[in-house]
C-alpha cells in the first residue's frame, strides 16, 4: 500500500476543512494505516499486510466524503451561497429594474408591468444559473438542491407569465421567438430530469430531498391563491395577511419576514440535523400558517397550503426511522 | 439493498457501541475487535467507520482523546459515555425483543435469547 499516495488524496479531498482539523482527521487515518501495517494478524509480511490493509481502507474519495458530510467544513460559506443572493442581492436587482423599466405599474394580472416580468425572470435565471455552477463545482448538495429548484421555478415562471401558447400572446411574433419558447421548455424539461435523477440518486438523504421539492409545494400554493385572489372572499377582503408588526424604512418586517431570515441559518449552520429540520419546518410553517388563516372560506387552499408542512412532518419521521447517516456495512 | 442488509445497515453504532463498552479504543482495534467478534460475519472499510465514529461523536455517544503514547503517529482513542451506554442498553433491548418475535414468526427455538450481553 502506498501510504504516502493515499494520505496525500484524502488530504486534497478534505479541501475545504480548517488546516488544524484536516491535520487531525490525516494523523488519525495515518496512524490507522500505521497499525495495519505492523499488526502481524493482517499477514505475515509488510507487503502481504499493505495489500489487505489497502482493500480495508475504501477509496480516499468515499472516506473524504463520509467525512464531508458529518462535518460540513464548508457550511458558513454554502450559507452566504444562499443567504445572499436569495434574501439580499435580490432586492437591488429589483430596484435597479424597476428604474430601468418603470416596473412597479400595476397591470390586471401582477402588480409588476410586463417587461418588468420578463426582464427579471430573464436575470434571475442568469443569477439563479451561474449558483447551480458554483453549486457543482464546490459539490455542495445543500446548495445545489436549493438553487436547482429555484432556477426551474424561474423558467417556469417565464413560460408561463409569457403564454406563448396562446395566439394572443404579445410574444408569438416572430420565428425567433418560437424558437426561444422551444429552448426555455427543453431547459424546463432537461433540468426537471437532472433534478429527478439527482433525488434518485440521494435518495438516501430525506432531508436533501424535502429541501428541494418544498419550493415547488410553496409555489403551487402560491399559484392556487393567485386563482382565488380576485373573489377578494379571503379573511382580509382582497389583501392576504402578512402579519408584520414594524416597517423598517418602508420594508415590512414580520411573522414572515424573520423566519425566512432564521430558516437558512438553521439549515446551513447547524451540525445538528434535528435543528437542520426545525430550519426547514421554520421555511415552511409561517407562509402556510398566514395563507391557511386567510383562505378559510376554501378548503381546497387549506389543503393544498398544508402539504408544505406535511411533507417536512413526514421527511422527519422517515429520517428518525432510517437513521439516515449511518454508513452501511456492507463494503 | 435486501432486507438484511437494511437490518445490518441501521446496526452499525450499536455494534461500535457494543465494542467500545468493553473499553476504550482507537479504530484500527473497533475494526479488528468487529471483525474478531463477529468471526468475520461483520466488517467495513475505514471509509464507512471514521464517518460513523465521527458522527457518533458529534452525537455524544462516543468520545475521543489524543494519545501519544505509541508510534509516530497520534491515536484518536474512542470512549463510550453516559449517552452511549443509554442507547447502547435501549438498542439491546429493541435487537432482543425484533430478533425474538423474528424467530418466533420464521418457526425457529429462541436463538436469539441470551446472545447479547447486557451492559
Amino acid at each position: 500500500m502506498n501510504t504516502e499516495k493515499y494520505l496525500d488524496q484524502l488530504k486534497a479531498e478534505l479541501k475545504g476543512f480548517h488546516p488544524e482539523e484536516r491535520a487531525a482527521l490525516i494523523e488519525e487515518v495515518a496512524a490507522h494505516i500505521e497499525d495495519g501495517l505492523a499488526d502481524p494478524q493482517l499477514g505475515n509480511d509488510l507487503p502481504e499486510r499493505g495489500q489487505k490493509l489497502e482493500a480495508e481502507m475504501g477509496s480516499p474519495h468515499d472516506l473524504g466524503r463520509g467525512l464531508k458530510e458529518i462535518h460540513r467544513p464548508n457550511r458558513w460559506v454554502d450559507l452566504l451561497l444562499v443567504f445572499v443572493p436569495y434574501e439580499i442581492l435580490k432586492y437591488p436587482i429589483l430596484i435597479i429594474l424597476t428604474l430601468i423599466l418603470g416596473g412597479l405599474a400595476q397591470t390586471n394580472s401582477s402588480v409588476f408591468s410586463q417587461p418588468y416580468l420578463m426582464a427579471s425572470n430573464r436575470i434571475f435565471f442568469l443569477l439563479y444559473g451561474l449558483l447551480v455552477l458554483i453549486a457543482l463545482r464546490r459539490r455542495s448538495l445543500d446548495v445545489l438542491f436549493f438553487w436547482l429548484p429555484q432556477t426551474i421555478l424561474t423558467v417556469f415562471a417565464l413560460i408561463f407569465r409569457e403564454k406563448r401558447w396562446l395566439p394572443e400572446s404579445p410574444f408569438n411574433t416572430n420565428m425567433a421567438s418560437m424558437f426561444e419558447s422551444l429552448f426555455w421548455l427543453i431547459l424546463l424539461a432537461g433540468m426537471i430530469s437532472w433534478l429527478a435523477y439527482l433525488l434518485w440518486v440521494n435518495r438516501h438523504d430525506v432531508l436533501l430531498i424535502v429541501l428541494a421539492l418544498l419550493p415547488f409545494l410553496i409555489t403551487f400554493g402560491n399559484m392556487a391563491l393567485s386563482q382565488y385572489r380576485s373573489t377578494g372572499n379571503f379573511s382580509g377582503g382582497y389583501q392576504l395577511p402578512d402579519w408584520n408588526f414594524a416597517f423598517i424604512g418602508g420594508f415590512p418586517l414580520g411573522v414572515y419576514q424573520i423566519s425566512m431570515l432564521v430558516w437558512p441559518i438553521l439549515f446551513y449552520i447547524s451540525r445538528h440535523r434535528q435543528m437542520r429540520w426545525l430550519g426547514l419546518l421554520l421555511n415552511a410553517t409561517p407562509l402556510a400558517l398566514m395563507n391557511i388563516v386567510a383562505s378559510m372560506r376554501y378548503p381546497q387552499l387549506v389543503v393544498v397550503w398544508i402539504t408544505p408542512v406535511t411533507l417536512v412532518v413526514i421527511g422527519w419521521l422517515i429520517d428518525q426511522s432510517k437513521h439516515t447517516r449511518q454508513p452501511s456495512l456492507i463494503t | 439493498m435486501t432486507d438484511l442488509q437494511q437490518v445490518r445497515k441501521g446496526s452499525t453504532p450499536l455494534l461500535i457501541l457494543g465494542i467500545l463498552s468493553q473499553g476504550p479504543m482507537h479504530g484500527y482495534a473497533i475494526m479488528r475487535e468487529l471483525e474478531k467478534r463477529s468471526e468475520g460475519y461483520f466488517n467495513m472499510t475505514a471509509a464507512l467507520l471514521y464517518p460513523a465514529l465521527h458522527q457518533m461523536e458529534q452525537d455524544d455517544l462516543i468520545q475521543g482523546k489524543w494519545d501519544e503514547s505509541k508510534g509516530m503517529h497520534r491515536r484518536k482513542v474512542y470512549e463510550i459515555t453516559r449517552a452511549g451506554l443509554e442507547r447502547l442498553a435501549s438498542g439491546q433491548a429493541d435487537w432482543r425483543r425484533f430478533a425474538e418475535q423474528l424467530f418466533k414468526m420464521l418457526g425457529g427455538a429462541t436463538a436469539a435469547s441470551g446472545e447479547v450481553n447486557e451492559h
